[in-house]
């Protein structure tokens, strides 16, 4: 009497599992969530990649001087701190974009939060030079 | 009472704001108009816009080397900008 049950039982199962590798035709509502998050990180880095481009191309202030008014100029040592952090910045939102590609279902949330607090760094040395 | 030479020196400082922002208008302006495609993609996602997985990949590449272009060193320090 075991041995029926225990077949039946096997087959509901494999039945089952058999349903459960099925992929159902839908939208994928996280793959787009995460495609306009990316996206969205990506044109904010945009905005500051340009902003520190042209912070760069200001005159270099001279030793001792700041920036004011009546005399617009970059500081080196902002600039050189800048190089540092968009570096790290270049490589989390490159993480970031490489992981939602390879696997567009995943949960990003932490490449996303790394991408976010290396660009919240380059903003704030940016502000810092202004 | 403002005399003429408070009013002279006034102008003379007006003068020099003016000159110093004149001769970085160009850099400034660069940044901006550079900005603008980044601003408007933005302004497409809190619209409504979706985005593509092409759209990612042109925005990286674009970044990248802008990045790469504030990346190139500076011009060495001979004591002058030290600051």
């Amino acid at each position: 009497m075991r041995k029926p049950v225990a077949a039946i039982a096997v087959v509901c199962g494999l039945t089952l599992a058999g349903c459960q590798t099925v992929a159902l035709p839908s939208l994928n509502l996280n793959s787009v969530a995460a495609l306009n998050t990316v996206y969205g990180i990506q044109n904010a880095f945009g905005v500051a990649v340009n902003s520190a481009n042209a912070y760069r191309a200001l005159p270099l202030c001279r030793t001792g001087t700041g920036p004011g008014v009546a005399n617009i100029c970059a500081k080196r040592s902002v600039i050189e701190r800048l190089q540092a952090a968009m570096r790290k910045a270049r490589l989390a939102v490159n993480n970031l974009v490489a992981l939602q590609k390879a696997y567009p279902s995943v949960d990003i949330t932490n490449a996303l939060a790394a991408a976010r607090s290396a660009l919240n760094v380059v903003q704030h040395i940016l502000a810092s030079g202004a | 009472m403002v005399t003429a030479a408070e009013v002279s020196a006034g102008l003379a400082a007006a003068e020099t704001i003016v000159n110093a922002i004149i001769k970085v208008a160009p850099a400034i302006e660069r940044g901006v108009v550079s900005s603008i495609p980044y601003v408007q993609a933005i302004a497409g996602l809190i619209g409504g816009k979706n985005a593509t997985a092409e759209e990612i990949d042109a925005v990286l590449a674009r970044i990248n080397a802008e990045v790469d272009l504030f990346l190139s060193p500076l011009p060495p320090d001979d004591g002058s900008t030290t600051t």
